[in-house]
């Protein structure tokens, strides 16, 4: 299977903030990026009235998730680019990271040269970081999500799909099981992976048959938002406190917490040494290839809406409506489902698919 | 395209699939349940609490309700697995696999369609029943003779309102030039019809008619088609024109320009407002005329509505050539159809409007009269034919949805040559959308409207004496020596007599010797009651009642919750389905209640619509594009199969007892209100979103 090295750059920002990171993306001569609206959760400090009502709540903002594939050699000027123009290193304003993806050759995306932008040098970019994705159904990501905000990792993103596995092995009655789902998104700190997932899956309670789904990949590097709770008081925020301790101590490791204090959390064994295989195609064509990839003995799947957007005037094969699916996969089955993937029509031109490859460290069984 | 094997099936037991369907199907119903309570329950109290009445038929008007909770829930889940998802493949690959003449022939084809299938414009037509021809004459020939070109007209604006909505998804315009040139063109036009006195009249029609035009089939088919288009047409990855939403709002909004258009086309062919007498003289009979098929039609009309003496102004004030018009109308069946539109309209009114002189002339004798009199009487209560009304309605749903959803499946699989995906699911959507819609039109006709319709006549007894024509009564057989004198404190006599009811109970009436007919020997008197308060007082209850219906009805309108699951989805959440719902009901509780203050106080409609739209104005100007969308979007939806006959209703009844003209403007000012406060939750929610991001942005420095 010919792949190429590259880069995947996810840049989740407040929408107020989008056309910084769009503008971002021309400057250092990005051609194509994708575009997905999601709502960003946060805890807010609510003060009531005359003391009633007041205490700490979820709240929910509009925010886009930005993504695009780079050369791999210019992954680190995206990601600079990105954080410099959005001001990702003040709280509150939004992530983005750099993943390490394999690119299937045949597929429908050109790789560019990038250049830097001066002001971007000064950026601070950490490393030690994972990227957590948990599906589940429609309705229930605010649970994930305050499980995963009361641990401290902030800003997650929630995006919406419609799954696809069992239900659509089912008859008419599949209308009675909703397709819907919401999918977390979070950027969570390399050493606390385990314990975050173990708490997240007793949350969601994702040891139940359909009830989720939840992974971990690995992140090169990337710039994340600190913030947790606003509307505090302090003149210094919590989350400027915890920058000034990381740059003194070069990193995020000094943040151990003991996690699960308020009640045991049960250890789980997850699966290792897994493939995730993202498929983006056209509109219209997502279903058919992940019933092709099914077939070849894929789990089911969740099929995301993106918007595809290109900063030139060059015609293309590839729709601004595309649909994304993630197939994760064990690895000595990757080469069969891209072969399943690229007979059902994965490549051809109305199709305009992108197969990319990046691993997954650790995944739930169900 | 794709090569791949099928799907190994499933199998499930018959036991299981229920186990499945039973939850699924019992959320859905408890989901309707809600959102039609509040208006049930608060329409039902205030009947019997405030008005003091029961409610007629209770038991046919619990099983409308219960056909509208059943009904809504197959529609809307109809909606959302069939046409939806039919009008979004059509949007997604019109753009990428057709041309540009194409895809707008496509857009004016589907307005104009969607339309002629929705019966919204039938609802006006019948409201427009009480408009008396000689008080607007320009406003009862649109609503009667000329219907045909006013659906046409309206459904023209329509059609040409989603050609101009489909090219602002390609070409990324905005949605404000829009709202502005064409609320400054309808607002200018408004006004100068204010002076003359028959385009003043059809102003209502005209903001109703755009009000009424996109139902609720319409409104979730072409939401989805403008959000289908808008996601291939982006540039920037962003919805640049509101993401999907604005058709709507044009499709509310040409129509009022084609409707006061036809108007002014025929503003010279009607005569001015006038007496029913002057209507009647042959100086005008010409212009008359031409609000009618032919003769017998004007004739037929001004002996069923106008007074005595237009009546003998008909016949330039010979009474013998009435009398000999009516005994040829007695014995020709086809003059009779001619002129009343059947045989039995021509002797219901013989026998209940007519004079005693005619009827005498008819029938010879006053034994003859008895009979007929009494033969009418018990052929009047006629049992309602639940089969007959259910035919009809499951009519009126295939009519509504089979043809447009043809067309896009035709489009697709033709035009398109596009495979339809889950083709087993779309069909099942459009099944339930029918199904749903059959039910939830015949439970409003046998509940809600109905409920409606009795509140609506009665409600204006809280300011005033109102005389409870349902409950009109007619005694047989009457002697007037029973009558007997009472005297005021005043020193005034006055007249009464005791009449002994079914339950055995002897009530004293009071006497008028005009409802006496020798003739018949019969005495007819219609109950009367109020004023409940004082006049303002009751005026203030009538307006508060006029809120609440308007906020419980829209809650349950189905185009609204389907316009608020598509919101809350586009927007991930961020924008709940539940905070868009409530704005636009108080909203439109607002609107309405200066609906019916316009009504009880007769003010010009322009004075309340003028207003609103300036403030409406600066705020679009004010507020970021999603927004105008989406509050646009929301004053189109919410005058619909719920809200529309329960306002007309009310209005109707209002606009009755206080000898307005016409009760039209209401679901204008339904409309205008809800944007106002879609607008201003959404500014404050940007506002508030833009301050915490700078906010962070300066802690940090």
């Amino acid at each position: 299977m010919d792949t190429v090295k590259a880069a995947l750059i996810t840049c989740s920002v407040y929408q107020p903030v989008t056309g910084r990171a769009l503008m971002a993306l021309r400057a250092v001569g990005v051609k194509e990026y994708y575009i997905q609206s999601s709502r960003a959760v946060v805890l807010r400090r609510k003060s009531g009235f005359l003391g009633i009502g007041g205490g700490i709540g979820l709240e929910e903002e509009p925010a886009d998730r930005i993504f695009l594939h780079v050369p791999a050699s210019e992954g680190e000027i995206a990601l600079r680019a990105l954080t410099a123009a959005c001001d990702l290193n003040v709280p509150g304003r939004g992530s983005a990271i750099w993943e390490d993806v394999d690119i299937v050759r045949s597929s429908a995306w050109e790789a560019h040269a990038l250049m830097p932008i001066e002001k971007a040098a000064d950026v601070d970019i950490q490393d030690g970081l994972g990227y957590l994705t948990c599906i589940v159904q429609h309705g229930r990501g605010n649970n994930i999500v305050s499980a995963i905000l009361g641990l401290g990792v902030p800003m997650p993103l929630v995006t919406t799909g419609e799954g696809t596995g069992l239900r659509d092995k089912l008859g008419l009655i599949r209308v009675a099981l909703p397709a819907s789902k919401e999918v977390v998104h979070a950027i969570v700190s390399a050493h606390e992976v385990v314990e975050i997932l173990n708490s997240v899956a007793d949350a969601g309670r994702l040891d139940r048959i359909g009830s989720g789904f939840i992974y971990e990949s690995p992140v090169r590097s990337g710039a994340i938002n600190n913030m947790v709770i606003r509307g505090q008081r302090h003149s210094a925020s919590i989350e400027q406190l915890i920058e000034a301790v990381d740059d003194l101590k070069g990193s995020t490791n000094w943040r151990k917490r003991a996690l699960g204090g308020d009640g045991a959390v049960r250890e789980r064994s997850y699966m290792h040494d897994l493939v995730n295989v993202t498929l983006i195609c056209n509109e219209g064509f997502a279903s058919d290839l992940v019933h092709a990839a099914m077939a070849a003995g894929a789990g089911g799947a969740t099929i995301i809406n993106l918007m595809h957007a290109r900063t030139d005037e060059a015609s293309s094969p590839v729709s601004a409506a595309r649909q994304m699916t993630e197939l994760i996969v064990k690895r000595e089955a990757v080469e069969a489902i891209v072969e399943a993937l690229t007979v059902a029509g994965a490549f051809e031109e109305a199709t305009a698919g992108v197969i990319s490859l990046r691993p997954v460290n650790l995944a739930s069984t169900h | 395209m794709s090569k791949n094997r099928p799907l190994e099936r499933v199998k499930i037991s018959f036991g299981q699939a229920l186990k499945m369907l039973g939850p699924y199907a019992w959320s859905k119903v408890v989901e309707q349940i809600k959102t039609v309570a509040l208006i049930v329950c608060y329409l039902v109290l205030f009947q019997l609490l405030v008005l003091g009445l029961p409610v007629a038929d209770a038991f046919v008007v619990a099983l409308g309700i219960g056909l509208v909770v059943f009904g809504l829930a197959f529609f809307l889940e109809g909606l959302f697995l069939g046409l939806m998802p039919l009008g979004e493949a059509c949007g997604v690959r019109l753009p990428q696999k057709t041309v540009l003449p194409v895809i707008l022939i496509f857009a004016f084809i589907l307005g104009l369609g969607a339309t002629f299938a929705e019966p919204a414009i039938g609802v006006l037509r019948a409201a427009g029943s009480s408009v008396a021809a000689w008080e607007a004459p320009l406003l009862f020939l649109l609503l009667n003779k000329l219907s045909g070109q006013l659906v046409w007209a309206v459904g023209g604006g329509v059609g040409v309102a989603v050609l101009f909505g489909m090219l602002r998804f390609l070409y990324g315009w905005s949605l404000k030039p829009f709202i502005y040139i064409l609320y400054a063109v309808s607002g200018g036009v408004s006004i100068w019809a204010f002076f003359d006195p028959n385009l003043l009249r059809i102003t209502g029609l005209a903001w109703d008619c755009g009000a009424v035009t996109t139902g609720p089939v319409t409104v979730p088919l072409v939401l989805a088609l403008g959000i289908g288009i808008s996601r291939v047409a982006s540039k920037s990855g962003k919805s640049d024109a509101g993401g999907g939403f604005g058709v709507v709002t044009l499709a509310s909004a040409f129509p009022i320009l084609a409707v006061m258009g036809l108007g002014i086309i025929h503003s010279d062919d009607v005569p001015n407002p006038m007496s029913d007498v002057e209507f009647c003289e042959s100086d005008n009979r010409e212009q008359a005329q031409n609000l009618f098929a032919d003769a017998h039609a004007l004739k037929g009309y001004v002996l069923r509505h106008g007074s005595p003496d237009a009546h003998l102004a008909l016949f330039a004030g010979d009474p013998a050539a009435l009398n000999a018009y009516i005994l040829k109308l007695a014995t020709n069946d086809e003059a009779k159809t001619a002129a009343f539109g059947n045989t039995k309209d021509f002797v219901r009114w013989l026998l209940t409007r007519a004079s005693s002189e005619h009827r005498l002339l008819v029938y010879g004798s006053e034994s003859q009269v008895h009979k007929e009199i009494a033969a009418l009487a018990e052929g009047r209560a006629e049992p309602i034919k639940l089969a007959d009304l259910l035919i009809q309605n499951g009519m009126g749903a295939l009519q509504a949805i089979v043809p447009l959803s043809l067309f896009l499946i035709l489009v697709l699989f033709l035009v398109l040559r596009e495979r339809i995906q889950r083709i087993d699911e779309i069909i099942l959507g459009v099944l339930f959308a029918v199904i749903g819609m059959s039910l939830f039109s015949l439970g409003i006709e046998l509940g809600l409207s109905r409920l409606g319709r009795e509140i609506g006549t009665n409600l204006p007894m809280s300011f005033k004496v109102v005389e409870l024509n349902r409950h009109r009564q007619v005694i047989r057989n009457f002697d007037p020596s029973i009558v007997s004198d009472a005297i005021t404190s005043e020193g005034e006599v006055t007249q009464y007599f005791h009449r002994k009811t079914s339950g055995g109970v002897y009530e004293p009436l009071p006497y008028d010797p005009q409802n006496y007919d020798s003739s018949s020997g019969q005495y007819s008197f219609t109950p009367i009651r109020g004023p409940l308060f004082s006049e303002l007082l009751g005026i203030l209850v009538v307006i508060g009642f006029g809120f609440m219906m308007g906020y419980g009805a829209t809650l349950a309108e189905p185009a609204l919750n389907a316009l608020g699951t598509t919101v809350e989805t586009i927007t991930v959440g961020t924008f709940k389905k539940a905070l868009l719902m409530q704005a636009v009901a108080v909203g439109v509780g607002v609107g309405i209640a200066f609906g019916v203050a316009k009504i009880v106080f007769d003010w010009p409609l322009i004075w309340m619509l003028v207003p609103p739209y300036t403030v409406l104005m600066v705020l679009t100007v004010i507020s970021s594009e999603d927004f105008v969308n989406i509050g646009w979007d929301s004053a189109g939806v919410t005058t619909g199969p719920v809200t529309v006959p329960l306002v007309l209703a009310m209005g109707l009844g209002i606009s009755g007892q206080v000898e307005s003209i016409e009760g039209f403007g209401i679901l204008a000012l339904a409309s205008v209100w809800p944007v106002l406060a879609v607008l201003v939750v959404g500014l404050g929610v940007t506002r508030r979103r833009k301050a915490e991001v700078e906010e962070s942005a300066r802690t940090a420095t």
